[in-house]
């Protein structure tokens, strides 16, 4: 009908994200700001698998600032910065909570438990872990800033 | 707080199957989820069976919720999953909760076996 259709690389390469988001560190902006850039990455034609690692990996990464970072009646602020290209996913979040205890900056292992013993919590930093790679994490000026980026190939590794 | 109704439960013989509404089991909702399933897995039969077809997002605050229920139920009761796929299944497979909860493909297959089994 006149219209070439365009090759398949480009078809396939997604396209740029730049975004940066600050918002009160609460879990319900974790979520509105989760669904905004999840949306975004979508429509640059990042895939399902992408889009999904990143989505827990930041989730996992905010709620730990929301949970631990204040007290729940003064929340603190997040600053998110997300860059993806079609080399690669980086996040970098920053908050002015209390320090990440360094502990959990080298990679903690799974909580252990079966049936009757499964712990209920403890697989948020374990998981940040197994879906990023190069995590670099600091104390600026009262802030944390943690810096990863996604690892790639996580969902045909399980 | 967000859905005003999180589940919706069918019993079957011996069987309670508890379908999440939801399209996200997150730490925003996780407390009043967990409150939500352990009322609607009150007094329920032996085995209780968590669809989670409608979630496409589950975090580990949404798993620990899920875990807490289990255990809540045990040993008396047991929950087990089905709708397992996509994101959410990435969250049991990563943690390895795949191994500790029993997994069923098919909800369907599960029903007409308590048929076969009555």
């Amino acid at each position: 009908m006149g219209f070439a259709a365009p090759p398949d690389a480009m078809l396939r390469a997604p396209r740029r994200v730049d975004r940066r988001c600050v918002f009160p560190a609460t879990a319900l902006s974790v979520r509105r700001v989760l669904e905004n850039l999840m949306r975004d990455m979508r429509l640059a034609g990042f895939g399902a698998d992408t889009c999904a690692e990143l989505e827990l990996l930041l989730a996992e990464l905010m709620n730990n600032v929301v949970e631990h970072g204040r007290p729940r009646a003064a929340p603190g602020i997040l600053d998110v910065k997300l860059t993806a290209s079609r080399r690669g996913v980086a996040v970098e979040v920053r908050d002015d909570g209390r320090p990440l205890p360094p502990h959990l900056l080298c990679a903690p292992v799974l909580p252990a438990g079966d049936a009757a013993g499964a712990a209920e919590g403890g697989y948020g930093w374990p998981l940040i872990h197994m879906l990023g790679e190069g995590l670099r994490h600091d104390r600026q000026a009262g802030w944390n800033v943690t810096a990863l980026r996604l690892r790639s190939g996580v969902g045909a590794a399980v | 707080m967000l859905e005003t109704k999180m589940l919706e439960t069918v019993d079957h013989d011996g069987l309670r199957v508890v379908a999440v509404t939801g399209a996200r089991v997150d730490a925003a909702i996780c407390a009043e989820f967990k409150d939500a399933l352990l009322r609607a897995t009150q007094e329920a039969p032996g085995r209780v069976v968590l669809d989670l077809s409608a979630v496409r997002f589950l975090d580990s605050s949404g798993l620990g919720a899920v875990i807490a229920v289990m255990k809540a139920l045990a040993p008396a009761r047991r929950l087990e999953l089905t709708g397992v796929s996509g994101a959410v299944e990435k969250v049991f497979l990563l943690t390895r909760m795949d191994r500790v909860f029993v997994i069923h493909p098919d909800l369907g297959e599960v029903v007409d076996g308590l048929r076969r089994a009555s």
